[in-house]
C-alpha cells in the first residue's frame, strides 16, 4: 500500500495531538494496541525475516513464549509492546512457531514459559524444551536471557518448566539479564514489576536508539493481537447473563449447563476455538463461612499490595477460596503452628491428593489459628479468571457468547458449599439479567481450516464438545462445503448427550455430515471416543488422506493421549504404515496445523 | 403419525421389515425412524416417550425420553407359570418394573429402552409367547372369556379362539428375523413380500381389527365393541340341561356380531363409536372361513384414504348388512342362518371364588386399572409358585387365579391380603367395576390422565355412593385419556373421556350388560362438575330406582339421558336430550 511522505506527516500530526492527551502509561499501552492492530490486519502471519532486524540500527530483542492457556502469550505480548515503545526491535513468537536450533543465533531472549499439569512443558514448547535440555543442545555463550515462569501453585512442581529453562540456559553459557521470576495464576502485579525492571535493565545493557525512525515490532505467525477490543483480561467486559439452562437431566452424575451471555456493543471479537475468560465471584455462603471460622470483621479495611478494601470484598471477589495453593499452606502452617500441615507440605506423594480434595475453608477449620484480618488476606492467593471454550460462532450474529459449563463439586454432605467457583457461580448462583466480567482469550492454536472445503474431524467428549458447536455453527453460516464429522462421548445417552437435538438438526440440515457417539455406561463394556475412532478406522484414515483437519478438545490428559494412540493405530492399520511412520504422519499433520488440541 | 403416509409405509415395508434393523442400531437417538414407528406396531411395539419429562428435556436440548411399550399377545388371556415367571423377571430387567394387564387380555411392558427391546422379545419367545400383531393394522389379540373349567361350552369356545387367532396371525417371518435372530435378512424387493400374506396382502388392513368371543350370560369381552364378535350359543336340543353338570352343555355355534368399535375424535361428528350388529348364526366349523371373509372384505373395501374412517365399523355402516352378507357369500360360500336368542346380564367380571367341576377353586382378583407394580408382582409370584396352575387375564384388566386346592384357600386368601391384592370384599363394587386406559405419561395420544387419576376420582364417587346408600350397586365407570377409547368408555354406565389436563367429556347411560352405548351429557368439565353431576344422578337413582334396576338403565328410563340408538348420537349435542 502506498504511504506517501505527506500522508505520513498528516498522520503524525493527528497522532501527536491525540497522544498529547495521554499520560505515560496510557501512551505505552496505546503503542502496543496499535502495533497489535497492525499485525492483526496483516493477518498476523508476517514471515519472520532476520534481514529486517539487521537492517535496522536498533538492538533486537527476541521474545518467545510457551503458553498453554494464553496467559503466557498475554505476558509476552505486553512485554513486546512495551519493548517496542522503548525503541527496541522486537521479534515475538510462540515456541510452537520457531525452529528450536534458532536459539543458537539469538543475542537476547526473553522467555515467557508456562508449566503445564504435573510439571510438564506446554505442548507448544515441547520441541524447544527437548532440545535445550538434551545433550545435543548448542552452546549459548553469546546469549543474554531472562525467564518469566508461569505456574499454578495448586499443583506440585510449580513453575518447573520455566525453572528448567532458566537453569539450563545458564548452564549452556548464557548470561542472565535478571533473576527468573516465578508467578502464580494471580500474576498481574508481579508481571508489571518484572516487565518494568527487565526493560530498565535491557535499556542499560542494549542502549536502544531513542531517535530510531520507528520502533520495530515483528510478530511471528500465530502471535495474535488481543488488542482488538477495549476489553481484555485486565479490563473485562461486564456481560449480561441471558440464560442458564441444564444440558443434562437426572440421574446424570455430571451436570452440565448451557450459559448464554450478551456481548452486544462490547467489541469483543472471537473465532471458534477461542476461550472466554471469566473473573468469578466467590459464593456469599462460602465467604460467610470463612468470616465465621476466622472471626474477622468483614467490613474491616485491609491493605494488600497497593489496594485497600474491606475484608469481605477481598474474600468475595479478589482472593482464591476454592483452590489450595502451596504458598497459602506454607503461611497457614506457620500461623496455625500445625505439625500435620508442615509434614504434609514435604510429603510429595500425599500433597496433590490432599490439596485436590480440600478448599481454603477446610484448612481454616481443621487447622485453626488466631489471625488478624491482614494476616489472613495476605496469606491467600489472588483469584484468577477461569477459561471456558466458547460454544457459539460470532457468525450467528446475535451478539451472544455461549458456554458449556460442567459444575465441579457442589454441596457436601453437611450442605456446605464445596464447588468450583466459576462453575458454581454460572450454574447455580448468577441470575439472568446480572452481569459477569469477561474477556476473550484468543487461541490461535485451535482454528478451523482456512480452506472451507477441507474436511474436519472433531473429537470432543463431555464439555470438550463446546468449541465444536461453534465450529459447526461457523462452517454452516460461512457456507463451508467441507464435510464435518463429530466424535462425542459421555456416560449415558439419555441423560448426558450434550446438545443432542442440535446435532440432530445439524445432521438433517447437512451442516454436520457424520456423528459417532460413545456412551461409556450404556452397555456392560465401557466404550469411549477412541474406540469409535478405531471402529471407524477405515473411514477416519480415508478422511485424513483427503486432508481432514483433526481437532481434539476435552478435559483430562488421558483422553487426548488415548485419542492420539487410536489415531496412530488407525494410520498404522489402514495406511499400511509402521508405528514410526504413523508417528511421523501425525507429526506432519501437527506441523501443517491439521492436528490441533485444546486439552485442559 | 398423522403426517406419515401409513399406507405407503405398510405396502413398502417388505412384509413388516421396514428399516427396523438399521433403526435399532442408530446410536444418536433412542428413537426409531418415523416410518418404523408404524411398522413396529405390527410387531407389538409402540414407540412412546415419557411425557412428564418432555419439557425438561426439550429445555436441556435433549430429545424426548423415548421408550417403548411391548404388548404380549395372549389369545384368551392364559399365562402359564413358566411364562409368568419370565414376565415377572423381564419386567424388572428390561422395563419399568410393572406389568400392565390390558382391556384386550394382553400384557404390556412399559418404559423399555430401545437397546433392551431385543432382549425382552427374546425373553418372551423363550417361554413360547410373542408380540406379533398385538398392535397394528391387523387382527389383534383375540378375546375370549377366561375360565374354560366352568364347563364344556367355555372350553370349546376357548379352543376356537386359539384356532381363530392362529388363522388370522400375519404370516411374515419379519418378527423372528428382527427380534430373535437379529440378522438383516429378508426380502429386498417389494412384490414378493405380499405373497407371504395370503389374508392381508402387501398393505395389510386399512386399520386395526378386533375379534372377540363371548359366552352368555357374561359379556365380559364387550362383544358389541368388536369389529367381529362371536356369541357362543348353546345347543338347544339339550333342553333338560342341568347347570350342575357342565359337561352336558354343547356348543351349537355362534351368533356373528359385526362392525363394533369405540374410537372417535373430539369435534369430528363423522367419527363415532358403534355397537356391532348381530348378522346371523354360523356353525363352529364355519368360523375361520367366515372370519377370513369378513377380514378380506374389510381389506378390500375399507377406506384407505382416511384413517379416521378406516375401521370396519364405518365400512359396514356405509355399505350395510346386506352388502356384508353378500361379501361373505362370495368369499366363503357361507350362508348365515338366523341369529339364535341369547341373553347377557353383565359385562364386568364376577369377582371372588368359584368352584370347578374337578373340585379345585378359582379366584377372580381385582387389579386396579390392570397395573401390577413391584409389590403385587411379588405376591403374585408367591401365589403362582406355591398354589396356582396359571393366571388368566380377564377382558376387564383383572386376573383369575386358577387350580387352587380347597385346602389352600385360606393360605391364598392370606397372601392376597398380605400383598394388597383383592380377593375378597375390601374394595368397593364401584371400584371393582372401574376401568381406565394407560394414558399419561407414556401414551402419545392421551389428552388427560386416566390410570393415574381414576382411583382418586373413584374414592370421591364412593363417598357419594355411600351418602346415597347405593354403595352395593355395581356401576361400570370407565375412563380413557383420549377419545380412541381403549377402556371402552362409551360402554360405561358412566364414561369419562379426556379433553385436556383435568378436563373430561362426561357420558351417561350405557347398559350394564354392554348392549347400549352411553351419551355425552357434559362437555369438557372438571372434577367438581363431574362430582356435582354424579351426586345428582345418585340422589335420583337411590330414590327412584326399581328393584334390580341397573344404574345405566335407570338413567335412560328416568329421562336423565336419552337412549342412544346409533353410535353417531353418542357425541350429539345435548339438545337431543329429552
Amino acid at each position: 500500500m502506498a504511504f506517501s511522505p505527506a500522508a505520513r506527516q498528516d498522520l503524525e500530526k493527528q497522532l501527536g495531538q491525540w497522544a498529547a492527551s495521554l499520560d505515560e502509561h496510557q501512551l505505552q499501552w496505546a503503542s502496543g494496541y496499535l502495533a497489535g492492530m497492525a499485525s492483526a490486519r496483516a493477518g498476523a502471519l508476517t514471515e519472520h525475516s532476520r534481514g529486517v532486524a539487521s537492517d535496522v540500527a536498533t538492538p533486537t530483542v527476541t521474545i518467545w513464549y510457551g503458553s498453554e492457556t494464553g496467559n503466557g502469550r498475554g505476558v509476552a505480548e505486553r512485554l513486546a509492546a512495551d519493548a517496542a515503545t522503548r525503541g527496541f526491535s522486537v521479534e515475538l513468537a510462540s515456541t510452537a512457531d520457531v525452529k528450536p536450533r534458532a536459539i543458537a543465533k539469538l543475542d537476547t531472549l526473553l522467555l515467557v514459559m508456562s508449566t503445564h499439569g504435573e510439571g510438564d512443558p506446554p505442548e507448544d514448547a515441547e520441541a524447544l524444551h527437548k532440545l535445550v535440555l538434551s545433550e545435543r543442545a548448542p552452546r549459548l555463550e553469546k546469549l543474554k536471557f531472562a525467564v518469566f515462569a508461569l505456574g499454578d501453585s495448586s499443583y506440585p512442581d510449580f513453575c518447573q518448566t520455566g525453572q528448567e529453562f532458566d537453569r539450563r540456559l545458564a548452564a549452556l553459557g548464557a548470561t542472565r539479564l535478571m533473576a527468573r521470576v516465578d508467578v502464580d495464576v494471580d500474576f498481574e502485579p508481579a508481571e508489571d514489576a518484572w516487565r518494568f525492571e527487565l526493560l530498565e535493565t535491557l535499556s542499560t545493557e542494549l542502549k536502544p536508539v531513542d531517535t530510531a525512525p520507528a520502533p520495530h515490532l515483528q510478530l511471528i505467525r500465530g502471535a495474535a493481537a488481543s488488542a482488538e477490543s477495549r476489553f481484555d483480561r485486565r479490563r473485562p467486559f461486564q456481560a449480561e447473563v441471558l440464560g442458564i439452562s441444564p444440558l443434562t437431566v437426572a440421574p446424570s452424575t455430571s451436570p452440565v449447563h448451557h450459559v448464554e451471555l450478551l456481548v452486544e456493543d462490547s467489541g469483543l471479537a472471537w473465532l471458534p476455538g477461542d476461550s472466554l475468560g471469566l473473573w468469578p465471584t466467590n459464593d456469599p455462603q462460602l465467604v460467610e463461612e470463612i468470616i465465621e471460622v476466622t472471626g474477622i470483621d468483614s467490613g474491616y479495611r485491609v491493605q494488600r499490595g497497593e489496594e485497600t478494601l474491606p475484608a469481605g470484598e477481598w474474600l468475595s471477589r479478589r482472593l482464591e477460596l476454592t483452590q489450595l495453593a502451596r504458598p497459602f499452606l506454607d503461611a497457614w502452617a506457620a500461623l496455625s503452628d500445625s505439625a500435620e500441615l508442615r509434614e504434609l507440605l514435604v510429603d510429595r506423594e500425599a500433597f496433590s491428593g490432599w490439596v485436590a480434595t480440600r478448599q481454603v475453608i477446610d484448612v481454616l477449620r481443621d487447622y485453626p489459628a488466631k489471625v488478624e484480618a491482614e494476616q489472613l488476606i495476605e496469606s491467600m492467593r489472588g483469584i484468577a479468571p477461569r477459561l471456558y471454550s466458547i460454544a457459539s460462532s460470532p457468525l450467528t450474529g446475535d451478539d451472544e457468547i455461549h458456554l458449556t459449563v460442567k459444575r465441579v463439586g457442589g454441596l457436601d454432605q453437611q450442605s456446605r458449599l464445596r464447588a468450583g467457583v466459576a462453575s458454581w457461580q454460572l450454574t447455580e448462583s448468577v441470575k439472568p439479567g446480572e452481569t459477569v466480567p469477561v474477556y476473550v482469550e484468543t487461541n490461535p492454536r485451535f482454528r478451523l481450516p482456512d480452506d472451507p472445503d477441507a474436511p474436519v474431524i472433531m473429537i470432543g467428549p463431555g464439555t470438550g464438545v463446546a468449541p465444536f458447536r461453534a465450529f459447526v455453527q461457523h462452517r454452516q453460516a460461512a457456507g463451508a462445503k467441507g464435510p464435518d464429522w463429530l466424535f462425542f462421548g459421555a456416560r449415558n445417552r439419555r441423560t448426558d448427550f450434550l446438545y443432542q437435538i442440535e446435532w440432530q438438526r445439524f445432521l438433517k440440515e447437512g451442516a454436520l455430515n457424520r456423528i459417532s457417539v460413545a456412551f461409556s455406561r450404556d452397555q456392560s463394556e465401557k466404550i469411549y471416543v477412541q474406540d469409535r475412532l478405531r471402529e471407524q478406522g477405515r473411514d477416519v484414515y480415508d478422511w485424513l488422506e483427503r486432508g481432514a483437519h483433526v481437532y481434539v478438545c476435552g478435559d483430562g490428559q488421558a483422553m487426548a493421549a488415548d485419542v492420539h494412540q487410536a489415531l496412530a493405530e488407525v494410520i498404522t492399520a489402514h495406511g499400511d504404515k509402521t508405528e514410526d511412520q504413523a508417528t511421523d504422519y501425525l507429526e506432519s499433520m501437527k506441523q501443517a496445523k491439521r492436528y490441533q488440541k485444546d486439552v485442559y | 403419525m398423522s403426517d406419515l403416509n401409513v399406507e405407503k409405509i405398510k405396502s413398502e415395508s417388505r412384509a413388516l421389515r421396514g428399516t427396523l434393523h438399521d433403526s435399532l442400531a442408530d446410536p444418536t437417538t433412542g428413537a426409531i425412524a418415523p416410518g418404523d414407528t408404524v411398522v413396529s406396531k405390527f410387531h407389538g411395539i409402540y414407540q412412546q416417550d415419557d411425557r412428564d419429562a418432555r419439557t425438561e428435556r426439550r429445555d436441556a436440548r435433549l430429545e424426548p425420553l423415548y421408550q417403548f411399550m411391548l404388548r404380549v399377545r395372549i389369545p384368551g388371556g392364559r399365562v402359564t407359570r413358566a411364562q409368568w415367571q419370565a414376565l415377572d423377571r423381564l419386567a424388572d430387567k428390561y422395563a419399568n418394573g410393572t406389568l400392565r394387564l390390558t382391556s384386550r387380555q394382553a400384557i404390556q411392558f412399559h418404559g423399555i429402552s430401545r437397546e433392551s427391546l431385543r432382549d425382552l422379545v427374546r425373553g418372551i419367545d423363550a417361554v413360547g409367547m410373542d408380540s406379533l400383531a398385538a398392535c397394528g393394522d391387523v387382527n389383534r389379540n383375540v378375546m375370549c372369556h377366561v375360565q374354560p373349567e366352568l364347563g364344556g361350552l367355555h372350553a370349546d369356545t376357548l379352543d376356537w379362539a386359539a384356532r381363530l387367532s392362529a388363522h388370522l396371525t400375519p404370516a411374515t417371518a419379519a418378527w423372528r428375523e428382527i427380534w430373535i435372530d437379529g440378522e438383516k435378512v429378508g426380502l429386498e424387493g417389494g412384490d414378493e413380500a405380499g405373497e407371504d400374506e395370503p389374508i392381508y396382502g402387501r398393505a395389510y388392513l386399512p386399520r386395526k381389527f378386533k375379534v372377540g368371543i363371548a359366552v352368555p350370560p357374561s359379556n365380559d369381552i364387550d362383544v358389541f365393541s368388536q369389529d367381529l364378535g362371536f356369541i357362543a350359543i348353546e345347543d338347544d336340543c339339550n333342553d333338560e340341561r342341568d347347570h350342575n353338570h357342565h359337561d352336558k352343555r354343547r356348543l351349537a355355534g355362534f351368533n356373528v356380531v359385526a362392525g363394533g368399535g369405540m374410537g372417535c375424535s373430539h369435534g369430528e361428528p363423522d367419527t363415532f363409536p358403534l355397537l356391532g350388529r348381530v348378522i346371523g348364526f354360523i356353525e363352529p366349523e364355519q368360523m375361520l372361513e367366515l372370519a377370513e371373509a369378513v377380514v378380506t372384505a374389510q381389506r378390500d373395501f375399507g377406506d384407505r384414504s382416511n384413517r379416521k374412517h378406516a375401521r370396519f365399523k364405518y365400512t359396514l355402516d356405509d355399505h350395510g348388512t346386506d352388502w356384508l352378507l353378500e361379501q361373505i357369500r362370495q368369499r366363503s360360500e357361507i350362508e348365515l342362518q338366523p341369529a339364535r336368542p341369547f341373553e347377557f346380564t353383565h359385562s364386568g367380571d364376577a369377582f371372588g371364588w368359584t368352584e370347578r367341576a374337578d373340585g379345585h377353586l378359582q379366584c377372580t382378583v381385582f387389579v386396579e386399572n390392570g397395573r401390577i407394580g413391584p409389590r403385587q408382582r411379588a405376591g403374585l409370584m408367591e401365589l403362582i409358585e406355591r398354589h396356582l396352575e396359571d393366571f388368566r387375564v380377564t377382558p376387564n384388566q383383572n386376573l383369575v387365579l386358577t387350580g387352587i386346592e380347597p385346602s389352600s384357600r385360606e393360605a391364598v386368601g392370606d397372601l392376597l391380603a398380605e400383598f394388597d391384592l383383592e380377593g375378597g370384599g375390601r374394595r368397593s363394587v364401584l371400584r371393582k367395576h372401574s376401568m381406565a386406559c394407560v394414558a399419561l405419561p407414556t401414551c402419545g395420544l392421551a389428552m388427560a390422565e386416566a390410570e393415574r387419576y381414576l382411583p382418586d376420582l373413584i374414592t370421591r364417587i364412593e363417598e357419594l355412593a355411600a351418602q346415597h346408600e347405593i354403595e352395593d350397586q355395581p356401576i361400570n365407570i370407565r375412563m380413557s385419556g383420549c377419545p380412541n377409547g381403549c377402556s371402552r368408555p362409551y360402554l360405561g354406565e358412566i364414561g369419562l373421556v379426556g379433553r385436556a389436563p383435568g378436563r373430561y367429556n362426561l357420558y351417561l347411560g350405557a347398559a350394564f350388560n354392554g348392549e347400549r352405548l352411553n351419551r355425552l351429557v357434559m362437555d369438557n368439565v372438571d372434577e367438581a362438575a363431574i362430582l356435582d353431576a354424579v351426586d345428582g344422578w345418585f340422589r335420583r337413582y337411590s330414590a327412584e330406582r326399581d328393584a334390580g334396576e341397573t344404574f345405566g338403565n335407570f338413567s335412560v328410563r328416568s329421562g336423565l339421558v336419552a337412549a342412544v340408538v346409533h353410535g353417531s348420537e353418542v357425541n350429539a349435542p345435548a339438545s337431543d336430550r329429552p
